[in-house]
């Protein structure tokens, strides 16, 4: 699946998949002006970017971001600190 | 200059105040809409004696990642201005700044370790209902946060321990105020309106920087997906400058037709 196949209505649902190469490329950097790629893993240890990061991709060094491969996100499970 | 060239000069060169003019040209504005609500805002927190209060305040105005950054008491490019760095998937809007509750945040760069520990306050004015993640926070042994959890609502500064009350989906909209001015206790408002006071002691400062969106406890955690259209951080506010706060925001979002 793809970011053409989903509405903006399931955008919470799907993240984009990368490799760990990919990840190395994109952390820390803009992808567009002063919003930065902050990927993070998932409850699977992928490492993943949201729809937003890849959607409002406008660095031409990244708008391979455009193509990753969307998987449903499933998120780590939160260590409560109360 | 004659007098006739100072009144003309006068007519057609608005007067704004030092913030705003400041703000206009970090961001070339020109909406005149919102210049005139932030030159109100300036009037406001100065008439209320806020100004020296508020150390980080994000009008969350203009559209774009580009203006929301802009720290309104210091619009300075600069981490040291306390200008925000959005990470993650945020969505930029005219009515404000949406995290995707997913992995977006905002440093503010602000580290409440520098500020007083029975003096501190901070809050947002959220515009959508949303029952999880932290609005603003850090955690590092002591704990500054608004963070609700389903029907409870964590709400602490400068505390190891920590203290909650009952919430609403309802109720996670419109201005949320967290403020402590004593070593006793810190009061939690919604809109003006008090929700509770803690009764917990103050034991320490967190030494983190404040996030947005998120809390930055282990990494960016407990993402919130509320749309912020106006955040700030300052020192201790009374019960008074709460309520006077309250009715500036309230004006504000009144003028930029955003109010909820």
């Amino acid at each position: 699946m793809k970011l053409t196949d989903i509405t903006q209505a399931e955008w919470t649902t799907y993240v984009g998949l990368l490799t760990i190469e990919q990840k190395d490329l994109i952390v820390g950097k803009q992808y567009t002006t002063d919003s930065y790629f902050n990927p993070i893993q998932d409850l699977n240890d992928n490492w993943v970017i949201s729809i937003e990061e890849m959607e409002y991709c406008t660095n031409v060094d990244y708008l391979w971001v455009k193509n990753l491969d969307l998987i449903i996100y499933d998120p780590k499970v939160q260590v409560n600190p109360f | 200059m004659s007098y006739y060239h100072h009144l003309i000069k006068s007519a057609v060169v608005p007067a704004y105040g030092p913030l705003t003019t400041a703000w206009i040209a970090a961001t070339s504005e020109t909406d005149t809409t919102i210049i005139g609500a932030l030159n109100t805002l300036e009037t406001d927190l100065t008439t209320y004696g806020l100004t020296a209060k508020i150390k980080a305040l994000y009008p969350m105005v203009g559209g774009t990642a580009a203006k929301h950054k802009f720290n309104f008491m210091d619009a300075r490019d600069l981490d040291a201005a306390f200008r925000l760095t959005f990470n993650g998937g945020w969505t930029h809007a005219s009515t404000g700044a949406t995290p995707n509750g997913t992995n977006a945040y905002a440093n503010t760069y602000l580290n409440p370790f520098n500020y007083g520990q029975n003096d501190f306050s901070f809050g947002c004015y959220l515009r959508t209902t949303a029952s999880y993640g932290c609005y603003i926070g850090a955690l590092a042994t002591y704990r500054n946060y608004l963070l609700p959890i389903g029907t409870i609502y964590y709400a602490q500064i400068n505390s190891s321990n920590y203290a909650s009350a009952g919430i609403t989906s309802a109720q996670t909209t419109k201005l949320h105020i967290i403020s402590r001015t004593t070593s006793a206790t810190a009061s939690t408002y919604i809109n003006g309106t008090l929700l509770f006071n803690d009764n917990v002691v103050s034991d320490g400062k967190t030494n983190r920087n404040m996030y947005i969106g998120a809390l930055n406890g282990s990494g960016a955690e407990y993402f919130s997906s509320n749309e912020q259209a106006f955040t700030f951080i300052a020192d201790g506010l009374s019960p008074t400058d709460v309520t006077n706060l309250t009715n500036t925001v309230q004006a504000f979002q009144t003028t930029l037709s955003r109010n909820v």
